[in-house]
């Protein structure tokens, strides 16, 4: 009996010296929970595949056609203070090594848009009816978050699977053009006009919340800016702005506030950098 | 009594051995570049830089700072943000030369280099749309230490708390 008190106690403190001597893990790394709860979603598309070189080759074709659209803004610093803004949250999100890369449209809408494989746009409407740095890294992390969860590769997998495709390569594409130009002209469809499912909206705002709160900005900014286009909401006839493609803003910002409570990311405080972001976009105030 | 030397010893090996292990874990680099400090502040002395995917054996924690050692031996801390658990996404894509990705999984090269802005190219040009306005996009980069002053003005990354 003694003995084997003597055993239960020494293998006690083994485990209690083991459980004190194990690096907590850190806080960050919780931010991950609510990535792999999110993934589960991905189930449904396991039989397809894309590499990521092809995903950026139709990206890239997506890119120019939206660029041709609506043109650049053909302002320097305007466009090198939304580069730093949106590399910020990029090189914080759950693709860090894609290589994003990030233009100011010349259009009045506010809205802002994604192509695959981290070609990431906004109008000059969207960054006048933002408010502060915060923000605009909002609306970025919510577009940089179509990307990382692939949201617009996703959207053509009914395509694909009527054309009984499992697989598509660069060397694909770059064999069967027609094939290429059907996926590209689908997505940018997608892109442009239809918009993506509930479900991946709400996922952006989730993850795009996220990304821009583990770069410390303040994480109400994709809440801010949902709150922006409710209120440019009531204009009449307007289909070409975010909200004519994107879910119910209440229940949308609803849920993002809720999940800011849930993970604590309101404590600290942290900047919303308002000064910065009237500096950065001074540009706009001319135009 | 002997006998009870004999598990003490045993036991005594099992307690080193369970630390050990615990001792280490490892983590990931999980941003383009990163610097490992002397202290647990961003505004201490640079002792190493790391990069995306290099594996860090972890030696502790100090709040959001995590001392960490590189494969060459160095030690230091890390901004907690800039390591995950799990290897980085589509690190496979920058490692690999053949395979294919899932979605949601890794990912890897499938065709040479040569191939691309092949086919975004010529549909551009079919459609008569303008692709050097996304090349400029591609070539407007911004270097790692310009965006480490951008944080550190906005208070931002492993700034965060303001500066010094």
């Amino acid at each position: 009996m003694k003995k084997h008190l003597y055993i239960t106690s020494i293998l006690t403190a083994v485990f209690v010296v083991a459980l004190s001597l194990t690096p907590q893990p850190a806080k960050s790394i919780d931010f991950g929970k609510l990535g792999d709860a999110l993934k589960k979603g991905t189930k449904i598309v396991k039989a397809m595949s894309i590499s990521y070189p092809a995903e950026r080759e139709i990206g890239r074709a997506a890119a120019a056609q939206i660029s041709s659209k609506f043109g650049i803004v053909n302002d320097p610093g305007l466009n090198q203070y939304v580069r730093l803004v949106g590399n910020a949250v990029a090189a914080y999100s759950d693709r860090p090594a894609t290589e994003f890369c990030f233009a100011v449209l010349d259009s009045d809408d506010i809205n802002a848009y994604a192509a695959p494989g981290g070609y990431i746009f906004i109008t000059k409407g969207a960054l006048k009816a933002c408010k502060s740095e915060a923000e605009l890294a909002g609306v970025l992390a919510h577009e940089i978050a179509h990307v990382t969860e692939r949201h617009y590769v996703k959207s053509v997998q009914k395509f694909l699977i009527a054309q009984a495709l499992v697989e598509i390569t660069m060397e694909k594409l770059t064999k069967d053009f027609k094939l290429f130009n059907n996926l590209v002209e689908q997505i940018t469809m997608n892109i442009i006009t239809k918009g993506l499912s509930r479900k991946d909206e709400y996922e952006s705002d989730q993850k795009g919340t996220e990304f821009a709160t583990r770069v410390g900005y303040n994480p109400y900014g994709v809440r801010d800016f949902l709150q922006t286009l409710r209120k440019y909401s009531g204009v009449k006839g307007d289909k070409r702005s975010m909200f004519a493609t994107h879910p119910a803003l209440d229940k949308r910002v609803e849920r993002v506030e809720k999940l800011i409570k849930k993970e604590k990311w309101d404590n600290p405080v942290r900047p919303t950098l308002t000064e910065r972001y009237v500096s950065g976009t001074k540009f706009l105030k001319t135009k | 009594m002997k006998k009870r030397n004999k598990t003490t010893a045993v036991l005594l090996v099992l307690v080193v051995a369970i630390c050990g292990t615990v001792l280490a874990k490892s983590v990931y680099v999980s941003i383009k570049t990163a610097r490992l400090r002397s202290g647990t502040s961003a505004f201490d002395k640079d002792v190493a830089k790391v990069k995306l995917g290099d594996k860090l054996s972890v030696k502790g924690t100090s709040e959001r700072w995590i001392k960490v050692k590189t494969s060459d031996n160095k030690e230091g801390w890390i901004y907690d943000r800039q390591v995950s658990e799990k290897k980085p996404k589509d690190m496979d894509a920058f490692a690999s030369k053949k395979g294919k990705v899932k979605f949601g999984g890794g990912g890897s090269h499938d065709a040479s280099a040569a191939a691309r802005g092949l086919s975004s190219g010529k549909y551009a040009k079919k459609n008569g749309y303008n692709i050097s306005a996304v090349a400029a996009m591609e070539n407007a980069k911004i270097d790692d230490d310009l965006l480490n002053q951008f944080l550190r003005e906005g208070g931002l990354g492993e700034y965060e708390g303001g500066s010094k």
